[in-house]
């Protein structure tokens, strides 16, 4: 897809795919939704796909997340567990805001959980960090980057002797 | 550190060059080896207590306690720092027990109960009045039937009897041949030209007509 194309191109962009408020919990499996195209009752879940299920899958890769069209007659989510149990809830009517805060509430990771999640990830793989403990010893690993001064002189416009020399 | 020998205790410490002792050390403390005993004149000595003033003695304490206090908040910092590493390398406090995570599972399942039995009675209202709707829509769109259908019998009634009226005037195989003759007898002529006032012209006697065609070719005839 062209960057910028299509409706809507905004929900391809990553800072909207990446501001999803569900992270759904670890036992959720599948992810399914059913909608019709049409109806007045059926406008807020057709919004909620149209919305959110692409911020939903991005944030959660582990997830199969299945839409189903005009199989239905009125809208619901419906989760699957890994044990084997599924929730269903029904979206009948609902604006689409208050479907995904609602699936916040009770399928989503709550919000202590994300934050130390992401510490969690953060302070442990987080392949930029570099020096004791790290993946790398110091940043001059990486391909591009500038190398140790004491193995490689620097750049010329880098070292005094060059940038305060007498023209 | 070492001495040389037994002789130096007794010798002032200063470095000794150009003497023409063997083996000479560079003394430069000098004290009593630990393993000698406390000598006889110190045995029974004791030292006198040093008097502190008043402000010294404050002034000692205020250190005291500042560097107490200062030692303490870094303690402080430091446990809190392990217990932040520990937090953040491991999972242990944001996994929950099996029980644990049942209950919460308990819960939102309820949660969920009562969100989709509110939704379920707002769905009953939108059905029982939309059901409402339809009755009355059906009960609208089958009177306009009726009506129609009524209107439709009138039609094809009147067309009916309109027809019966009309058929008394038809040429039938019994009033043939009245029809022919009075045909013959009264022939009508459309040969005529109108101006825009509505006046008619008669060229000619429709009744020479068919003797003027079989003098003239029938092209000519055409033309006229």
């Amino acid at each position: 897809m062209p960057f910028m194309k299509g409706r809507e191109p905004i929900r391809r962009t990553l800072k909207y795919l990446n501001a999803g408020k569900l992270v759904l919990k670890d036992k959720v499996r599948i992810f399914s939704v059913n909608y019709n195209t049409y109806g007045e009752h059926h406008a807020g879940a057709r919004e909620f796909v149209f919305w959110n299920i692409p911020q939903v899958q991005f944030k959660n890769p582990q997830v199969q997340v299945l839409t189903l069209k005009n199989m239905t007659p009125s809208p619901f989510v419906r989760c699957y567990f890994e044990d084997g149990r599924d929730m269903l809830i029904d979206i009948d009517g609902k604006g689409h805001d208050d479907i995904i805060d609602h699936l916040v509430k009770v399928v989503g990771k709550t919000r202590e959980q994300l934050d130390a999640e992401a510490r969690l990830a953060e302070s442990k793989d987080n392949p930029a960090n570099f020096g004791y403990g790290c993946d790398r010893h110091c940043i001059c690993e990486i391909p591009g980057q500038i190398a140790c001064p004491g193995t490689v002189p620097l750049p010329e416009k880098m070292r005094g002797k060059f940038l305060f020399a007498p023209k | 550190m070492l001495r040389a020998g037994c002789q130096l205790l007794g010798q002032a410490s200063v470095a000794k060059t150009g003497s023409n002792n063997f083996a000479l050390e560079f003394v430069r403390w000098r004290r009593k080896p630990r393993w000698l005993p406390v000598a006889k004149s110190k045995l029974f000595r004791v030292p006198e207590r040093k008097k502190q003033t008043e402000e010294e003695r404050t002034e000692l304490m205020r250190l005291h306690n500042q560097y107490k206090t200062q030692l303490r908040s870094v303690r402080q910092y430091l446990r809190e720092e392990v217990i932040r590493y520990e937090e953040t390398s491991t999972a242990d406090h944001i996994v929950l027990t099996p029980e644990q995570e049942e209950a919460e599972f308990q819960r939102c399942l309820d949660e969920n109960a009562a969100w989709n039995a509110a939704i379920a009675k707002e769905r009953e209202i939108r059905l029982a009045k939309e059901r409402d709707e339809k009755v009355v829509y059906v009960q609208e769109r089958l009177e306009a039937k009726k009506l129609r259908d009524e209107e439709r019998l009138e039609r094809a009634n009147a067309r009916v009897l309109h027809e019966i009226e009309q058929s008394k005037t038809f040429i039938t195989r019994e009033n043939l041949d009245a029809a022919i003759e009075t045909a013959l007898a009264n022939p009508v002529d459309h040969n005529f030209a109108i101006d825009m006032g509505g006046n008619l012209y008669y060229g000619r006697n429709a009744t020479q007509f068919p003797q003027e065609t079989t003098n003239e070719p029938p092209q000519q005839a055409l033309s006229n």
